[in-house]
């Protein structure tokens, strides 16, 4: 299915409300206010990923990845450029920068959390649209360059959902990009259920 | 055969992570050695009691909600450290830092949740003591870069200061040179400002290099030579001047040396080689030789005296001597035609271009 053919609407709505519960859970943990919104959706091919990302061009990116299998298989990651994920720790920890502006493994763990909420508010969603039932990887943080994130999943997944991520934290805008690699028959049963959630 | 169970149970008490479980009904129902030694509660104090009467922390509203999609198969969930610092009861300070930890809690597949615990405070103190000594030798680096960069400026002027000394002590001997009523007073004025600008001219090399300590001596000669050229044959330099001198550093201290050497070899053939009407030809030659390095001067005058008829306590062959004997060489007249110096002596540690 190519991008002119697919129907937003729905899938959006749906993104919508995993990133919903995923800013009620941050809110509800963290004593500054996060905003957390999805100002953009699209869907690529392998070829087309890098094109379509935010952090494109970033030498060096962060990302928190979580594998599944069962009714469906595929793989979540939310990635950011490791300078943008450096301050988004900081921001929410309301933490001093590091002098040279690594994520050290107290701060990569705080940023697999936040990832690890984000990605489990949307794949529950998903989930929960579906009626599926899967065994989850647990979350891992890597730091790398693009290919080492997605060179073996990219290979193996048909369509991937890129969906902008913002965090917005006082005056700090922050945004990543929500990757969910899957095959094309998960994907057209995503998009028929989705569309069906979406008539009542 | 062991059991298979007691045996996966016997692996989890022993690995070096905290690894602890929940059953259906939120009761601990697995609690293994080194969380027992991080936490200070053993596994018979904490098993089959409620997660909330041990870890308190873990049922409080915000955390338990996550927790009940795990219980309920969801996702992983993570619990990290800046986040949840006080999910543990203890937390001892090692070295100065709080303990350190993060915690992941997965489903199980018959039920009940998986929480297993990694201790980053080791990492967290090594990669703390490794900035602090990251930094401490940037700081050391820095003042020493500008302890350096202030001893060359220090150098740089007083070398400055040291050749317009030397400049006006050479202008001074010029103008008494011009005022002497006889040649013989004339000359020897004139020699004695040319020793002294051949020092004043290498304190100008060296403060108008790029900083490096030791002076090139093509460099230093083939400037000197013009000086005493322009000063024995007026500025249209009536003298066929060449040189062939190899790009060697010599340390200051060797250099002022050959300089003097080259200052009375060259004098001396431009006061007997030529005339008021004919320009002499004078050629120079610095080079490297197996025994260390070798200065010969040749003119196309009419040649050195006959051995017997040199005056060795002229002041000029005197110097000649001297220099040449501080740097352990030897001074000798070669046969001609023309007057023929060498001056060869040993290589005081040089170093190439």
């Amino acid at each position: 299915m190519s991008e002119r053919e697919f129907d937003f609407e729905p899938m959006t709505e749906i993104v919508g409300i995993g990133i919903g519960k995923a800013a009620e859970v941050l809110n509800t943990m963290l004593s500054s206010h996060v905003k957390l919104s999805a100002p953009s959706l699209a869907i690529a091919k392998p070829h087309e990923l890098e094109e379509r990302l935010f952090f494109r061009g970033a030498e060096r990116l962060s990302a928190v990845q979580m594998g599944f299998e069962g009714d469906f298989d595929g793989q979540a990651e939310l990635v950011f450029a490791s300078d943008d994920a450096g301050k988004l720790v900081d921001c929410i920890t309301n933490d001093l920068p590091m002098p040279d502006g690594d994520l050290d493994s107290i701060r990569a763990g705080t940023l697999c959390e936040i990832g690890n909420i984000v990605i489990n508010a949307l794949i529950g969603t998903i989930v929960n649209v579906l009626e599926a039932r899967l065994d989850y990887t647990v979350p891992l943080y890597t730091e790398g360059r693009l290919e080492d994130f997605v060179g073996s999943i990219v290979k193996e997944a048909e369509v991937i959902l890129v969906v902008r991520a913002r965090f917005e934290i006082e005056n700090f805008s922050i945004d990543g990009d929500l990757l969910v690699f899957l095959s094309l028959s998960t994907f057209n049963r995503l998009d028929s259920a989705v569309k069906r959630f979406a008539n009542g | 055969m062991a059991d298979p169970c007691s045996v996966y149970a016997d692996i989890l008490q022993r690995v070096p992570i905290g690894i602890f479980t929940v059953d259906r009904h939120w009761k601990l129902s697995f609690w293994n050695g080194r969380l027992s030694e991080w936490t200070g509660i053993r596994a018979e104090e904490a098993l089959g009691r409620p997660l909330g009467e041990v870890l308190p922390r873990f049922v409080e509203a915000h955390n338990l909600s996550r927790l009940g999609l795990v219980m309920d198969g969801g996702p992983p969930v993570v619990f990290s450290w800046q986040l949840h610092h006080d999910l543990f009861p203890i937390s001892r300070r090692r070295r100065g830092a709080e303990e350190a930890r993060y915690t992941v809690a997965s489903s199980l597949r018959d039920g009940g949740i998986l929480f297993s615990v990694e201790d980053y405070t080791e990492v967290t103190l090594l990669l703390r003591e490794a900035r602090t000594e990251l930094g401490r030798r940037r700081e050391v680096e820095a003042a020493l870069q500008q302890a350096l960069a202030a001893k060359e400026t220090v150098i740089r002027e007083s070398n400055h200061r040291i050749k317009n000394n030397l400049m006006m002590v050479t202008s001074l001997i010029s103008i008494e040179s011009d005022r002497a009523e006889d040649e013989v007073s004339r000359r020897f004025l004139s020699d004695l400002a040319s020793r002294v600008s051949s020092i004043g001219l290498l304190h100008e090399l060296l403060y108008s290099g790029p900083g490096e300590e030791d002076p090139r001596v093509d460099e230093y000669l083939e400037h000197l030579g013009e000086t005493i050229v322009r000063s024995y044959r007026g500025e249209d330099g009536l003298a066929r001047f060449s040189t062939d001198i190899e790009p060697i550093r010599l340390s200051a201290r060797v250099a002022i040396k050959v300089g003097m050497i080259f200052v009375e070899v060259v004098t001396n053939a431009l006061k007997y080689a030529g005339s008021a009407e004919r320009a002499p030809r004078i050629a120079v030659r610095f080079s490297r030789r197996a025994s260390g390095f070798e200065l010969l001067v040749e003119d196309d005058g009419p040649g050195m005296p006959p051995p017997s008829a040199v005056r060795r306590d002229s002041l000029g062959l005197l110097l000649l001597d001297s220099f040449a004997g501080e740097l352990g060489g030897t001074v000798e007249f070669l046969p001609g035609p023309g007057a023929r110096v060498r001056v060869a002596f040993p290589d005081p540690a040089s170093r190439r271009v």
